[in-house]
This record gives C-alpha cells, sequence and structure tokens, in this order.
C-alpha cells in the first residue's frame, strides 16, 4: 500500500485531505502539522510521496522541502507543494526548493487525485 | 433581491453535492468540534481560505430584534473596509435574514482591478430557528473564478452548522478579533 505524508497547519485541511484520499484512494496517510515534524517524518516513515503546504509555523514548505531534497534517505520522495498562493514567482520558487509539482488552493480533488496516481501508480 | 446577488435556494442539490465532497464533510465534523466563539471563528476562516478560496471575511451579528448587524470579527481586511452598511443593500439583507445564502452573479478576484469591497457572498449564520449571524466573502482568491455548486454546499454548511458555538453563548464576547 502506498504511503502519503499529509503536511499542513490546518487541522480543517488535513482532515479534508484525508477524508478525500481514505475515501476514494487506498493509500494509506499520515500527517504532519509542520515543516520540521515533515522532515523527521519522512525520515522515519519514508512516504511514497509528500502532499506539503507552504506556509507553516517553525519551518515552511519550501525549506522542508529542501531539507527533504538534501537527505539521502528522502531526496527521491515525491513532494507535491499546496498553497493559496498562485504567482508564477512563488511557484518558482518552490520548483527551486526542490518540489515535483505545486497545486493550488483551494484543492480540485479529481484533479489532485489525478496528479497524485501519475506519481504513485507503478 | 437586486439584480447583483441571487440566492443559492438550492438546498436539495446542495445536500446532493454534500453528500459527494469531503470538503463539507470536513468542515461539518470541524464545526461541531468547536467549543466557543474563538474556535468557530478560526475554523470558519480555515474553511473559508483553504477550502473554499477566499482570505477576506467579515462576521456579523444579528440583534434580538432581527434590525441591525454589528461586526465581531473579521479576517483579511483593512479596518475602513469592515463596514458592512454600503456594501449591503436592504433587499439582500432582507433575503440573509430570512435564511438565504446570497451569491454574486459577478464575484471579484484579488489582484484584478474590481472594487475591492466587492462582497462575493453573505451567508446567513442560523441558530435557534433565526438568523443569528451573517458571515460576508469579499474578494476570492485570484486562482478561484466562481462560487460553485461544491462551494454553495459548503456554505450550506457553514450555515447550519457555525450558529450554535459561534452565538449559543450570546453576550459572551469571546474570541472577537479584527484583522
Amino acid at each position: 500500500m502506498k504511503k502519503i505524508l499529509l503536511v499542513d497547519d490546518s487541522r480543517t485541511t488535513l482532515l479534508m485531505e484525508r477524508m478525500m484520499l481514505e475515501k476514494r484512494t487506498s493509500y494509506q496517510c499520515i500527517t504532519a502539522t509542520n515543516g520540521l515534524e515533515a522532515v523527521e517524518k519522512a525520515q522515519t516513515e519514508t512516504p511514497d510521496l509528500v502532499l506539503m503546504d507552504v506556509v507553516m509555523p517553525q519551518m515552511n514548505g519550501f525549506e522542508a522541502c529542501k531539507r527533504l531534497r538534501e537527505n539521502e534517505k528522502t531526496r527521491e520522495i515525491p513532494v507535491i507543494l499546496v498553497t493559496t498562493r498562485g504567482e508564477e514567482s512563488y511557484m518558482e520558487a518552490g520548483f527551486q526548493s526542490g518540489c515535483n509539482d505545486y497545486v493550488t488552493k483551494p484543492i480540485n480533488g479529481p484533479d489532485l487525485l489525478k496528479l497524485l496516481h501519475s506519481y504513485l501508480s507503478e | 433581491m437586486e439584480s447583483d446577488f441571487a440566492p443559492s435556494g438550492q438546498e436539495t442539490v446542495a445536500a446532493i453535492e454534500e453528500a459527494s465532497d469531503p470538503r463539507s464533510e470536513a468542515a461539518r465534523k470541524r464545526l461541531r468540534e468547536c467549543e466557543d466563539r474563538r474556535n468557530a471563528c478560526e475554523v470558519v476562516r480555515e474553511i473559508v481560505s483553504n477550502l473554499l478560496g477566499c482570505e477576506e471575511m467579515a462576521l456579523f451579528e444579528v440583534d434580538r430584534k432581527q434590525q441591525r448587524l454589528a461586526l465581531i470579527w473579521s479576517f483579511g481586511l483593512e479596518p475602513g473596509r469592515r463596514q458592512l452598511p454600503q456594501r449591503l443593500s436592504d433587499a439582500v439583507l432582507s433575503g440573509v435574514l430570512a435564511g438565504e445564502t446570497c451569491i454574486a452573479q459577478v464575484c471579484g478576484h484579488m489582484g484584478s482591478e474590481c472594487d475591492e469591497d466587492k462582497a462575493s457572498a453573505f451567508v446567513p449564520i442560523k441558530f435557534g430557528g433565526k438568523t443569528a449571524g451573517v458571515l460576508e466573502l469579499l474578494r476570492l482568491l485570484p486562482q478561484k473564478t466562481k462560487i460553485d455548486e461544491l462551494d454553495r454546499a459548503l456554505l450550506a454548511v457553514i450555515s447550519s452548522e457555525a450558529g450554535k458555538p459561534l452565538f449559543g453563548g450570546r453576550g459572551s464576547g469571546k474570541g472577537e478579533r479584527k484583522r
């Protein structure tokens, strides 16, 4: 079973993502509420993909993504960043941090599921 | 009802949409967990900004005579943009007080040249069989093009579930925050 690490400081967003994935896919979900916790969980849980918010306390999504890329154990894990900011410069910063993809809030469920499937299908 | 706004008026459609939308399900669960007004305001903010796509909102309390609205909380608005009367006509106000969610035919967007005081929706917050409050949404995020049927279902959840934690302890004054 594929494992996804969901990272967001909003409990509402985490709950919605978890409900969507558990209802419509067989992916296993684990969660973190900031970038630092995400980096730690990625090392111990080795998820197949990280779906991560950008604006978070303690460590933001850009920094967490850079940390994941610096660590041998986590550098190959696909990272999809999620944010309310859709400006090109912001997306560019996301890709510079090493993310594989970038989606904007509010999340479109079917589009996100397609994107996840494209990374997680064998 | 003036021409800029239309009542959502499709409760059945909203209920069907809600059943298939995890956003509404998550919103309902989170609002039912709220213990007080402060917590409820934060959850409403999370729902509206993260699940719907609007980071400008204000919450007004309706007085017991159902005549006046008083601002109790806002998010993303400068002080000068928290004044409701200029945005809410009598026709829309009576619709909202009657329990109808009113959605602008054309919503405003952040980053566009639209009037920054343009309201996108007025949502009645129901409690005790009345409209106890009104949630106003202003400009949507740039990537959010409209308020669709799934969004209406989400707003219906806020309308029916947020009243208890927001107004169940009327007069407490807890949770007031203006940003």
